[in-house]
């Protein structure tokens, strides 16, 4: 529930930050970085965050909850390399304004997971 | 008065028919069509902004010319860093343009060979640039690939592969 719940408020967060980049730069990475795209990443990277959490409780408890929020944090900044390196087709234009866009989005389902995790008490079974 | 007249009218005649021979030869580029495509080592792209005069005879070669500038700033890997890279190499700055005028074209079975002075930041040499041509009327395409190497151009910043590969499409009407 709790990777549902901050995917869902990750893809809400990067469709709209897409929206207003677009609009406002005069842009177009539709071709690669569609609703589709954005939403599937969201929930696979929220659904990994909650499984590290629930295989961490269950391992140690709350003890290592700090380290794996560390994880989290540490991998979201590694994968923007991945955008820095990324070729896009070569009829998009402008494509030097792309790692402005995914950038950001890439901290958005660490930064929605975090908000929302005060939320849901996880229970050690 | 008919003495003056016929002349005249047949002069006429012939200076019209070799301007039509003249606008046949004439090809002009069908913008947003052409692809000239470059490929390397670990980068591939296109460039844009390509403005050639082509005069070509496809019955005599021999009377044919083909002069074309590229933008050198007008590059696109799709990928915003390589671009710089890319124009950086180039110098773009200072060279703005990539140039080739054609000294002579021949036939070579199928094909033609244009060869002509390829310039590139302020370096010229001579190259021999193959190529097709599909004549659809009152279209065509001219096709072409040759290979290229950097340093001979003095294109040496880090990365810039030892050989790339052009690739040209040029669609053209008259």
């Amino acid at each position: 529930m709790h990777a549902l719940v901050s995917a869902l408020l990750a893809g809400i967060s990067c469709i709209i930050y897409n929206s207003i980049y677009s609009t406002a730069f005069y842009v177009n990475f539709n071709a690669v970085l569609n609703m589709g795209a954005i939403i599937g990443s969201c929930t696979l990277g929220c659904t990994l965050m909650a499984t590290s959490y629930i295989l961490a409780i269950k391992w140690k408890g709350d003890k290592l909850i700090p380290w794996v929020n560390i994880i989290i944090s540490t991998l979201s900044f590694a994968s923007i390399v991945g955008v820095l390196s990324f070729d896009l087709p070569l009829d998009v234009e402008s494509p030097e304004m792309f790692p402005g866009l995914a950038i950001p989005m890439h901290f958005f389902p660490a930064l929605s997971f975090f908000t929302v995790a005060p939320f849901f008490k996880i229970k050690i079974s | 008065m008919k003495k003056t007249i016929y002349p005249a009218l047949i002069a006429i005649v012939i200076c019209t028919s070799a301007f039509t021979v003249i606008n046949s030869l004439n090809w002009k580029v069908k913008e947003d069509s052409y692809s000239i495509k470059f490929t390397g080592k670990k980068v591939e792209g296109i460039f844009k902004e390509l403005k050639a005069n082509i005069l070509f005879d496809e019955a005599n070669p021999s009377n044919s010319k083909i002069s074309a500038t590229i933008n050198a700033a007008s590059a696109n890997t799709g990928n915003g860093m390589k671009n710089k890279h890319v124009g950086e190499g180039l110098d773009a700055d200072k060279y703005p343009t990539i140039k080739f005028e054609s000294t002579s074209v021949i036939k070579k079975g199928s094909s033609y060979e244009a060869i002509g002075k390829l310039t590139m930041k302020d370096v010229t040499k001579e190259i021999t640039l193959p190529f097709t041509f599909e004549n659809k009327g009152e279209e065509g395409v001219f096709s072409g690939k040759f290979s290229v190497v950097p340093k001979d151009y003095n294109v040496t910043k880090m990365g810039t592969p030892d050989l790339v590969e052009i690739q040209l499409t040029v669609p053209v009407t008259k």
